[in-house]
């Protein structure tokens, strides 16, 4: 492939980030219109936020978006996570994380503010965020944390609701929510103690999954029709992996466009790429591994490849 | 090297080397022969007076470090193409006059102090005496076709690199064995 096929990929890859990171945004407020995709899976809001915020260039809708959200519901949010992840996302998205920060009203994001520079970008437009859809399937983990507070055990209880059953590991558990496998531990111990999870301390590795009875109580809100189903159930799904992958290539095409780099530089960036984010996308379940992936002498194609089969992913599991 | 500048530019790093050996010999054109590794003697800092100094390259910085493995996993170059076992050098003393004797090159974001003929024969008499006649650096030396004057000064900086008693006497064969050759 030639380094103008940089330009497709990067195209590629930005839509699906695009109409994603609105389609969630519609299924957590009214403001946002949903364009063509319906959301069934749980957003990740830190994730959500840190993607906004890589695209906040593309379209100005989205900056507007994300200051009215800090500004009314920075509550819901958690720095230490968005912190963490942020550093799993490119260098646009972890500098415009201060910048969230000066918006947000909660005190928890205080010392983040501190860190916000002054930009050239344009001043946000008031454009006030609605009521947030907290029954929303797909807004579990705001809801939960609306009930219980922002914090690790109502991601953790959020995450096993949202495995139907399947039981996770701790390090899965962990690598997921971007907590510490020892902290995740202490937590998950403690939603077992209360009843929300159950243990499983006789497989080859401890794995937790959500306790009998809680799924339902908890997906399936009162207010909703009592029709829904368990397969109707949010899945949760590894946004943060997937953002962070398809910014990182919509980063480097840019940097290439912009500094001119020659064949090889974008061959040696992609080949970068894949060794960084392919394991990753792997063990999030995201792609399968293939041998003819790993066949593919040119990265270039490696990476098309890799942001199709994301993409398909997307549309999947969305 | 073009590859391994175009790298650290990529990321707004920059380096700037001095090259002896092998690549030295084949870029100023003193010796065509092919090469696996580039050895680095010095990595050259600017001073406040604007001039250059030399300095060991070792440790290397991470960053270089980094950029000279991705070259090497993309050109399916050994790990340790540019190396800097030559600068165990620094501990004895480098050539002198080093510093005048380098040509620079630049190759993107990476600019090369290639050794020069003086400091090339001191090197290659001393790693031939050491190597013997039948090694790389005994073939270089010969295809410089150092004059009688060249390799004198240059044994008077080599001899003092080894304290042994018999240590002149080696140097002085292999500059024997050089003149002898057509």
């Amino acid at each position: 492939m030639s380094v103008s096929s940089l330009r497709t990929i990067d195209a590629a890859a930005r839509r699906t980030v695009l109409e994603t990171s609105w389609a969630q945004w519609a299924a957590l407020t009214h403001t946002a219109s949903s364009g063509k995709r319906e959301v069934t899976s749980v957003v990740d809001a830190e994730a959500l936020v840190l993607i906004s915020l890589f695209l906040q260039e593309d379209e100005r809708r989205l900056r507007d978006m994300l200051s009215s959200m800090a500004a009314r519901y920075s509550r819901f949010l958690s720095v230490h996570r968005a912190q963490s992840l942020a550093t799993t996302f490119p260098e646009p998205a972890r500098e415009r994380l201060a910048e969230f920060a000066s918006w947000a009203t909660h005190p928890s994001w205080l010392r983040l503010r501190k860190l916000a520079v002054q930009t050239d970008a344009p001043p946000t437009r008031d454009k006030t965020i609605s009521e947030l859809r907290l029954l929303s399937p797909p807004a579990i983990q705001l809801r939960l944390r609306t009930a219980f507070g922002v914090g690790l055990k109502s991601d953790l209880l959020t995450y096993l609701l949202c495995q139907h059953d399947q039981p996770s590991t701790l390090s899965d558990l962990a690598a997921s929510l971007a907590y510490t496998e020892r902290n995740t531990r202490v937590a998950a111990d403690d939603l077992v103690d209360a009843g929300f999870a159950a243990r499983d301390d006789y497989s080859a590795q401890v794995t937790y999954r959500a306790a009998i009875g809680v799924s339902s109580f908890f997906l399936f809100p009162s207010t909703q029709k009592p029709s829904r189903k368990k397969e109707s159930a949010p899945r949760w799904t590894p946004w943060a992996v997937i953002y962070a992958f398809l910014a990182h290539v919509a980063d480097m095409a840019q940097r290439s466009m912009r500094q001119q780099w020659s064949t090889y530089v974008v061959s040696s960036k992609s080949r970068d790429l894949i060794e960084q984010h392919y394991p990753l996308l792997i063990r999030a379940r995201v792609v399968e591994w293939s041998g003819q992936m790993v066949a593919l002498v040119d990265p270039l194609s490696a990476l098309d490849r890799l942001v199709a089969e994301t993409h398909d992913a997307v549309v999947r599991r969305l | 090297m073009q590859a391994l500048g175009e790298l650290l530019e990529s990321d707004g790093l920059s380096a700037r080397l001095v090259v002896v050996g092998g690549a030295s010999l084949n870029l100023l054109g003193l010796v065509e022969r092919s090469t696996s590794d580039v050895d680095v003697i010095a990595v050259a800092e600017s001073r406040s007076d604007g001039a250059i100094a030399l300095v060991n390259p070792e440790p290397m910085a991470t960053t270089l470090e980094t950029a000279i493995a991705k070259v090497a996993r993309d050109l399916r170059l050994p790990a340790n193409w540019m190396n800097t076992e030559v600068a165990l050098q620094w501990i004895s003393g480098l050539p002198p006059n080093l510093e005048a004797d380098l040509t620079w090159e630049t190759f993107a974001a990476l600019h090369v102090g290639l050794a020069g003929r003086k400091t090339l024969i001191t090197l290659k008499l001393f790693a031939a005496t050491d190597a013997g006649i039948r090694s790389v650096h005994m073939q270089d030396l010969i295809a410089l076709r150092p004059t009688d004057a060249e390799l004198q000064a240059a044994a008077n900086w080599v001899v003092t690199q080894d304290a042994a008693a018999e240590f002149p006497n080696l140097v002085a064969g292999t500059i024997r064995y050089v003149s002898q050759q057509p």
